[in-house]
């Protein structure tokens, strides 16, 4: 009977830090999103300091994100979104808008995509 | 590297922590689904060890899950006996005095040649002595020889047979081992009356065994060992 209640409370508590954690990736990756979509914004009017300021908040909101991220997602696709966000940096120094703002849609897209490969869904569970 | 050595040390302890919640059972006992589950834990682990790329959480929770539920599933074994049957299946007898079923062979798609195999590593080579052979479910089989091919016991010879006894390990390697006394029967007065008996401390002694009749066994420790 021991083993059993056991097993329920690590059920329990397993059940609860899945959820926590799904539910904290998804905040993270939100918080992401939308910076990064100021940021194409910014890309699209050329305003360097307005882009810049972006750029560094989404440096910062990065480095605050790292690590619970880096728990729960694989980091192949956590790569891809930092070597993008290092590019921009060089975008911007070289006021190379094009990258710029290609790089900042990439940005967003690698972001969707980790968010959805999180999401509860049949295609995601099968 | 260093990554990989903690990354296999947190392994360990979960993997021990998860044996320890599953309880003991040796590999040719465990049911279908608890050999199912044994080897799915070893690879969800494996996976999270050769690439670190992967977060070890997810594997833990999937081995924390996995565990848990195999728990939780073999406690309602216990109490319900249908649920058991869905789960686990059930026996099968597959020879009845001596004449193998073959309908139950078929569904169960055993060849004569497993069930003869079966039978030989029971050191029976003979279906007719067999009264009863049941398939059980972890892939067994359990055999009852017809009565005239059965070994004789001590009752059928009609000779007093004695209460089997239990040697309990009283002293190893110079260390008293207290929580043996009780399975003994002896107190520890008893024990250093023994001992004083024998002209021997405890700290001389490389083994020493009793069981409830006082059949004593004393190995001092060799000089110099």
């Amino acid at each position: 009977m021991k083993r059993f209640v056991a097993a329920i409370i690590v059920l329990g508590l397993t059940a609860t830090a899945a959820i926590s954690a799904h539910l904290l990736v998804n905040h993270k990756i939100n918080e992401l999103k939308q910076v990064a979509e100021v940021t194409v914004q910014a890309a699209e009017v050329k305003d360097k300091d307005r882009a810049q300021a972006i750029l560094n908040k989404l440096s910062g909101l990065w480095e605050k994100s790292d690590t619970a991220l880096h728990m729960f997602v694989i980091h192949r696709e956590m790569g891809e979104v930092e070597l993008t966000i290092r590019a921009l940096k060089e975008y911007l120094q070289g006021e190379d808008w094009e990258l710029f703002r290609e790089g900042s849609v990439r940005l967003l897209e690698g972001l969707e995509h980790i968010q959805h490969s999180q999401k509860i869904s049949w295609g995601n569970v099968f | 590297m260093l990554l990989s050595l903690i990354r296999a040390l947190i392994i360990y302890v979960l993997i021990t922590a998860v044996m320890r919640l599953m309880g003991k059972r040796q590999i040719g006992e465990l049911q279908p689904t608890e050999l199912i589950i044994m080897m799915l834990l070893s690879e969800l682990v494996a996976i999270p060890l050769e690439d670190n790329e992967i977060p070890l959480m997810n594997s833990l929770a999937a081995v924390a899950v996995l565990a848990c539920v195999e728990v939780v599933s073999s406690v309602i074994g216990m109490k319900s006996k249908r649920f058991r049957s869905i789960v686990q299946g059930h026996p099968v007898i597959l020879i009845r005095e001596g004449v193998i079923d073959q309908k139950e062979m078929k569904s169960l798609r055993l060849t004569v040649d497993d069930l003869l195999l079966s039978l030989r590593q029971k050191d029976i080579f003979d279906i007719q002595t067999v009264q009863y052979a049941i398939w059980e479910t972890s892939g067994q089989l359990s055999v009852l020889l017809k009565s005239e091919e059965r070994p004789a016991a001590v009752k059928d010879t009609g000779a007093q047979a004695q209460g089997d006894s239990f040697p309990a390990l009283l002293i190893a390697d110079g260390k008293l081992n207290a929580s043996a006394l009780r399975d003994a029967e002896m107190t520890r007065k008893e024990l250093d009356t023994l001992l004083k008996s024998k002209k021997a401390k405890i700290s001389d002694v490389f083994l020493l065994t009793a069981d409830n009749r006082r059949n004593i066994r004393l190995v001092r420790k060799e000089v110099g060992a």
